[in-house]
């Protein structure tokens, strides 16, 4: 099993005929990604690799069914994009544009919620499930450089960081049972106490990978959540950014960021509530693997 | 960061029905002279920079008198605030102020909402009073998809303690403000203190709005309005900064740069938003010293890395380059070392001296290795080699540590 993907689930491509998709659709396809249909407005009809493209989303779904879809959508189009999916009860959506107005954001996250849709992002390098699927620009033309199926899952801020944390697992002969990268921006759906809820059901995944970054309480989150018993595999985490935390920033320069805040998005205070939660904290990139190791009782 | 100077955002706020006391924008001290008659003889002057904590730099004086305005204007347009030369002020009417509240708006990533904040005691040490009484500040997130209406901010302003008449005024104003909120696509707006006056009315004894760059697209006039001034949040740009600024402009589209120069002597072009920053704090550790940050955006930045690395060579004492980016998916490494090649070609330092470590992996990594051999010295790595190594190596051999000359 892997979680949100695999190989048996239905993808929507949404901005199929646009050049990123049509870079990125072999490739997919190529990993295993079942692709069911492309959705472009005003090119219903097209066909992108083999793909039927529709003009919406709905359009598609008279023809499909979709479990997911992927957006390979410029920031500025995301919300309308994202909203079309919602609204036409696609279950789970992962939104890969970087630099999405935040109001749109904010926008397309409480809609979803209404709606119980799964949004993934944005700001989102996309998923894989190694040996299965894979979506988004995630293992993009080397997957086998970075992934291969195994027991550990990775979830991470940073898109970036979990390819090469993933890398390095690999290397040392650790697959992964899914990767997710939840998205950097200030506003994302998925969090890590939801993907933690999905890996703590799966159980081809014995043990988690986090990465975080500095700012929102989202590391706090699960810490709170694995402490609670809603997480009992072990988690290694890294959050690095400590070393600024008294460095003059921007984000020290208003009141309101400070009171909404409130001490809180510290890398110092993430990392101790999830040692307080029983979590291997690694302070260096090079202890991720060791540690995964021993939590996997291969030490 | 991308902060409004105050007399933009009290524009904005006036705009959107939120009340503003009378204020002018004045150059030099008889300007500021000027702008005292007219505002009835009493008046604050404030530097006008993209920064907060102004009263706390001297940055803000009371004035009633010509003599008064002339020679504080003239004091404050000598400072330097916060790294921002003051070059213009505000000059904004004096308030009779009997009470201060403290409004703002902005995200809260938590419950991924719009959030009103609110204190009936604001004034400039609104930190530390909500610290030690955190029952003092209120919060109201908002439904974006549904709006905000008048009654339930009126309604908010009771629940914080204001009796009715004070509390439909903040009402309006929270009402108002949160209207130019959404229309403007801001980040943040903080309007401390929100100040009642002495005859009941209240009105805006500040503003600050923050827009979301994300946005900017949107709002082409208020980008103008934004400038140069900004600086990069926390300071003006330095010359190195404004040089890369123009690099990255060739084409804004593709490629976007990210570039804070630093006062280290290591050139650290490691991108990718987590891999830079645990690189960078590896690099700390280290001992390491960074001249810079930078980031680069996959795109075709050949020209690009070209030029900036061009650029950075140039900034005087650096003792070493350390070029890397976490593994690629598609960006293709040839295209990046393809630049990096040129610059150091062109730049034809001994790099046995001047030592450049490099680690890229991902697709084009096998013609990249053979591109970058035709440079002599420069030290070449790939995917096995971890941030650790890369930060640890430039430390070694930039600063001459456990021997480390060229292999």
């Amino acid at each position: 099993m892997s979680i949100i993907l695999d190989g048996e689930t239905r993808v929507l491509v949404q901005g199929a005929t646009g050049a990123e998709a049509r870079r990125l659709i072999p490739t997919m396809q190529d990993y295993g990604t079942n692709i069911v249909a492309g959705v472009s407005p005003g090119k219903g009809g097209e066909r992108v690799c083999g793909v039927s493209v529709y003009s919406t989303v709905a359009a598609a779904l008279r023809e499909h069914e979709a479990d997911l879809s992927v957006l390979f959508i410029p920031a500025r189009y995301s919300r309308d994009a994202a909203l079309e999916a919602i609204d036409s009860g696609v279950p789970a959506v992962n939104v890969l544009a970087e630099g999405i107005p935040h109001h749109d954001a904010c926008e397309v996250l409480t809609r979803a919620k209404e709606a119980g849709t799964l949004v993934i992002g944005p700001n989102s390098q996309g998923m894989m499930s190694p040996g299965k699927a894979k979506v988004g620009g995630t293992g993009g033309e080397v997957p086998d450089l970075m992934f291969t199926p195994g027991p550990v899952g990775v979830v991470s801020r940073s898109g970036g960081m979990g390819a090469e944390l993933s890398m390095a697992l690999t290397r040392a002969g650790i697959g992964q049972s899914t990767y997710i990268a939840i998205g950097g921006d200030l506003l994302v759906g998925a969090d890590f106490v939801e993907i933690l809820g999905r890996f703590e059901k799966d159980p081809e995944t014995e043990c988690v990978v986090m990465f975080g970054e500095p700012g929102t309480a989202r590391e706090d989150q699960a810490a709170e959540f694995i402490a609670s018993g809603g997480f009992t595999k072990p988690v290694v985490a890294m959050i690095p950014g400590e070393f600024m935390e008294n460095m003059e920033t921007p984000a020290t320069q208003s009141h309101t960021g400070a009171l909404i805040e409130r001490g809180v998005g510290a890398p110092s205070r993430k990392k101790r509530l999830l040692r307080e939660a029983g979590v291997h904290v690694a302070e260096r990139f090079t202890e991720i693997v060791p540690l995964v190791r021993k939590a996997l009782g291969k030490s | 960061m991308s902060r409004l100077l105050e007399n933009d955002s009290l524009d904005l706020m006036a705009a959107s029905g939120v009340p503003v006391p009378g204020y002018r924008v004045a150059a030099s001290p008889t300007e500021a002279a000027a702008a005292l008659e007219e505002l009835r003889g009493k008046a604050v002057i404030k530097a006008l920079v993209p920064t907060g904590k102004r009263g706390k730099a001297g940055a803000v004086s009371f004035v009633s008198s010509t003599e008064k305005a002339e020679s504080e204007a003239a004091r404050i347009l000598s400072l330097t605030v916060r790294h921002f030369p003051v070059r213009r002020l505000l000059v904004m009417e004096a308030l009779d102020i009997c009470r201060e509240f403290f409004l703002s708006i902005t995200f809260d990533p938590t419950h991924k909402s719009p959030v009103i904040l609110f204190s009936p005691s604001g004034g400039v040490d609104i930190e530390e009073l909500v610290a030690e009484r955190p029952d003092q500040l209120f919060e109201l997130p908002v439904d974006i998809t549904r709006g905000l209406e008048a009654y339930r901010c009126i309604d908010f302003a009771e629940r914080a303690g204001l009796e009715p008449a004070a509390a439909l005024q903040c009402g309006r104003a929270i009402h108002g403000l949160y209207r130019m909120f959404r229309e403007h696509d801001c980040r943040m707006v903080e309007v401390n203190p929100l100040a009642e006056l002495a005859d009941g009315k209240i009105t805006s004894g500040s503003g600050v709005v923050v827009l979301d760059e994300q946005a900017l697209f949107r709002h082409p006039d208020l980008e103008k309005k934004l400038g140069e001034e900004q600086g990069n949040g926390w300071r003006p740009l330095t010359k190195l900064e404004l040089v890369i600024r123009e690099i990255d402009a060739i084409n804004p589209h593709a490629s976007a740069i990210r570039f804070n120069e630093l006062d280290g002597d290591i050139g650290f072009m490691v991108s990718g938003g987590g891999y830079g920053l645990s690189s960078l704090e590896q690099l700390t550790r280290e001992g390491g010293r960074p001249a810079c940050t930078f980031d680069i955006t996959p795109g075709p930045f050949e020209e690009k890395m070209y030029r900036t690395v061009k650029a950075l060579l140039g900034k005087p004492g650096l003792r070493g380059l350390v070029l890397s980016a976490n593994v690629s998916n598609f960006a293709r490494v040839d295209l990046r070392v393809a630049g990096i090649v040129r610059a150091l070609k062109e730049l034809d330092l001994d790099y046995k001296k001047f030592p450049v470590v490099v680690r890229y992996t991902g697709p084009g990594t096998e013609k990249a290795r053979e591109l970058m051999a035709e440079v002599p010295d420069v030290e070449w790595h790939e995917g096995e080699f971890t941030l650790e190594d890369l930060t640890r190596r430039i430390v070694d051999r930039a600063y001459e540590r456990n021997g480390g000359e060229a292999e």
